[in-house]
């Protein structure tokens, strides 16, 4: 509310100065209602730009004070996307303005050469035109490649293209250089307006006129024009240097390599890797593994990134070859780790009583080993996965999390899985609270409601659109009970 | 890089190119600005390649996304076979198409996209050998 305030704000507040402001008085007559549009349109970008800047930092500290940033960095992008169309056509409305009604009486205003000066020439021959084709271009192609559709089935070119919004910021930064739109300098000297007096006075020199309207209206001397100082480095330099800064900082944190300790591959195309790095301190919440200096990932093999990364890390043994000697170690690549980043699921342990749901692999963000501590006191643990064989991913840690911590009060599992399938009795204490079909989610908020009445409830979801809607739209739903339930949600694409 | 499927960003593109050819085109006639047949040209123009692009595309792995209500299109397309199915003459299509609306200053923008959405098809050939068609009416709903 506050962001659309401060847009609307903004837009009328550009509006007025130029349609009523004195020093803008003949540019407004030669170009009329399309100088106020483009100029409040401009400000509204320049607002935007900053903003969507901002909201690209997602280093951890600053990443917790915006919050929901992606949410609000669509919108940033979305209002771009409008604005820049009105601003364009405003724009493009000037153009053909400034070569009609091209002014004989004050030729230091003109952006034409001459009357009638062919509009796509006077684009492509000045800074601003140029650089806004450009502009327009990138956000064209930016854009379009930012739909749900590209950005689940390609990623990478929605990634790519949205890098070139460095190129963006400079082109922007560069796009008021050359000064097309000028504002008077001297508004006591020469008051607008008082050329037409100049001229009606003469011809009526016989008529009486009053003094004092006559001297405010007659000119001192020329009417002198300077172009505008361009504004828009002073928004968008900021935000822009804090996300240099914080990459530059990413990459002296991340340029030291990890050393891989174990590679394991798990079912349904998921592996696991566990790595060693120099300084590396576990915050609450990061650390799946006993050895509180290695910290673990685990990824789901979709794309040919991952591919690769799987056929370097287990390359297939091939028969033909001999065998190798133990001594000789398997060649892992080198690797670098960028992180952590704040996230959403840090505020788990900041609730009373949280409940965690996670989808198939949106599990990650939940698998750590300390549980226990902080404010923490209940904690129902939500998974549903479509094949059993899915749960073998991190079975030896909800089984050792299981016997360290066995109180039904404090730690409450429930596995849903979509298929049926066999499941090993190793994993006992899995299979006694496997429940079959996908969950009812309004039976399993009243369950949770009623045990914990009056009480604010975190809910944190990792997994895909469906079930995050639907938790959504419960934790909004007022309870009987009196439980507040809100709503936390962790998102991959 | 050989796995992405650029088709599908070309068609978000002309899809998009379409628009704002359209949309350039009713502001060139309604502004009755010299050289007004060109926006004319552009609106049937602009208004030919969304209903052409408006169906997407089955994708060759993974789920695909229809576009809501686009099964009457997909018919439409379909019934014009391999003219409409090969990206060769997709992309000649949407270059030949852009060029009429290079003349006016109000359609210029909607030319320079579709053009760059012709590209992008050309390249979805070049990476993509073997993926010359696209199949329509086959998608499913994703889950």
């Amino acid at each position: 509310m506050l962001w659309l305030g401060a847009n609307t704000w903004l837009f009328l507040k550009t509006f007025l100065l130029y349609s009523t402001g004195q020093q803008y008085h003949y540019l407004y007559k030669m170009l009329g209602l399309g100088l106020c549009i483009s100029r409040a349109s401009a400000s509204v970008l320049n607002l935007n730009c900053s903003f969507g800047a901002a909201a690209h930092v997602s280093s951890r500290e600053t990443r917790r004070l915006l919050d929901k940033s992606k949410t609000f960095h669509v919108a940033c992008g979305v209002s771009i996307c409008i604005f820049s169309v009105v601003h364009v056509s405003a724009h493009l409305a000037n153009v053909v303005n400034f070569s009609v009604s091209y002014s004989e009486d004050f030729p230091a205003l003109n952006l034409a050469r001459y009357r009638g000066e062919d509009p796509k020439l006077i684009i492509l021959t000045t800074i601003p035109g140029v650089t806004g084709v450009l502009l327009v271009l990138i956000l064209f192609l930016m854009f379009t490649s930012s739909s749900y559709c590209v950005r689940l089935s390609n990623y990478e070119i929605f990634w790519y293209t949205h890098n070139l919004f460095i190129v963006f910021y400079v082109i922007l930064m560069v796009h008021m250089v050359g000064g097309a739109l000028k504002y008077q300098t001297n508004l006591e000297g020469h008051p607008p307006g008082c050329l037409r007096a100049n001229q009606s006075s003469t011809e009526q020199q016989g008529e009486e006129l009053e003094a004092g309207e006559d001297e405010e209206r007659r000119c001192g001397e020329e009417a002198h024009f300077q172009p505008h100082y361009p504004q828009t480095w002073l928004w968008v330099s900021g935000p822009l240097c804090l996300y240099c800064a914080e990459r530059f900082y990413r990459y002296i944190r991340s340029s030291d390599p990890v050393t891989i300790v174990t590679v394991i591959r798990h079912p349904c195309d998921v592996i696991e890797l566990r790595m060693l790095k120099k300084h590396f301190k576990a915050r609450p919440g990061q650390c799946p593994t006993e050895n509180k200096e290695t910290f673990g990932v685990h990824l789901r093999v979709v794309g040919d990134w991952t591919e690769r990364f799987t056929q370097l890390l287990l390359p297939e043994p091939r028969i033909d070859l001999e065998i190798l000697p133990m001594v000789q170690q398997r060649r892992y690549p080198k690797l670098y780790v960028d992180g952590p980043f704040g996230s959403p699921s840090e505020e788990v342990f900041n609730y009373d009583v949280s409940v965690c749901v996670a989808g198939g692999i949106g599990v990650t963000p939940f698998a750590c080993d300390g549980w226990t501590g902080f404010r923490l006191q209940r904690l129902y643990f939500v998974w549903v996965c479509r094949e059993l064989k899915s749960f073998y991913w991190f079975a030896e840690l909800l089984c050792a999390l299981h016997h360290k911590e066995n109180r039904p009060d404090y730690f409450n599992l429930k596995l849903y899985v979509s298929q049926t399938d066999n499941l090993q009795e190793k994993y006992r204490p899995l299979t006694s609270r496997l429940l079959v079909g996908r969950p009812r989610w309004n039976l399993l908020f009243d369950e949770i409601g009623k045990t914990n009445k009056h009480k604010r409830v975190g809910v944190f979801c990792c997994g895909p659109k469906g079930i995050s809607k639907t938790l959504h739209r419960l934790c909004n739903s007022a309870r009987s009970s009196g439980t507040t339930f809100e709503f936390n949600k962790e998102s991959f694409s | 890089m050989g796995k992405i499927e650029w088709a599908m960003w070309a068609n978000e593109q002309a899809l998009a190119s379409g628009l704002i050819l359209l949309t350039g085109g009713i502001v060139g006639v309604a502004g009755q600005f010299r050289g007004w047949q060109f926006a004319a040209y552009a609106i049937a123009a602009g208004a030919f390649v969304c209903l052409l692009e408006y169906p997407r595309s089955k994708r060759t792995k993974g789920t695909s996304v229809e576009r809501t209500g686009q099964y009457c299109f997909t018919v439409c397309v379909k019934s014009f076979g391999p003219l409409t199915r090969n990206y060769y003459v997709r992309a000649f299509l949407h270059a030949a198409l852009s060029v009429p609306a290079g003349f006016l200053l109000a359609t210029v923008l909607g030319c320079v996209c579709l053009g760059i959405a012709s590209i992008i098809y050309l390249a979805a050939i070049e990476v993509n050998t073997g993926t010359h068609s696209s199949k329509e009416g086959d998608s499913q709903k994703a889950r």
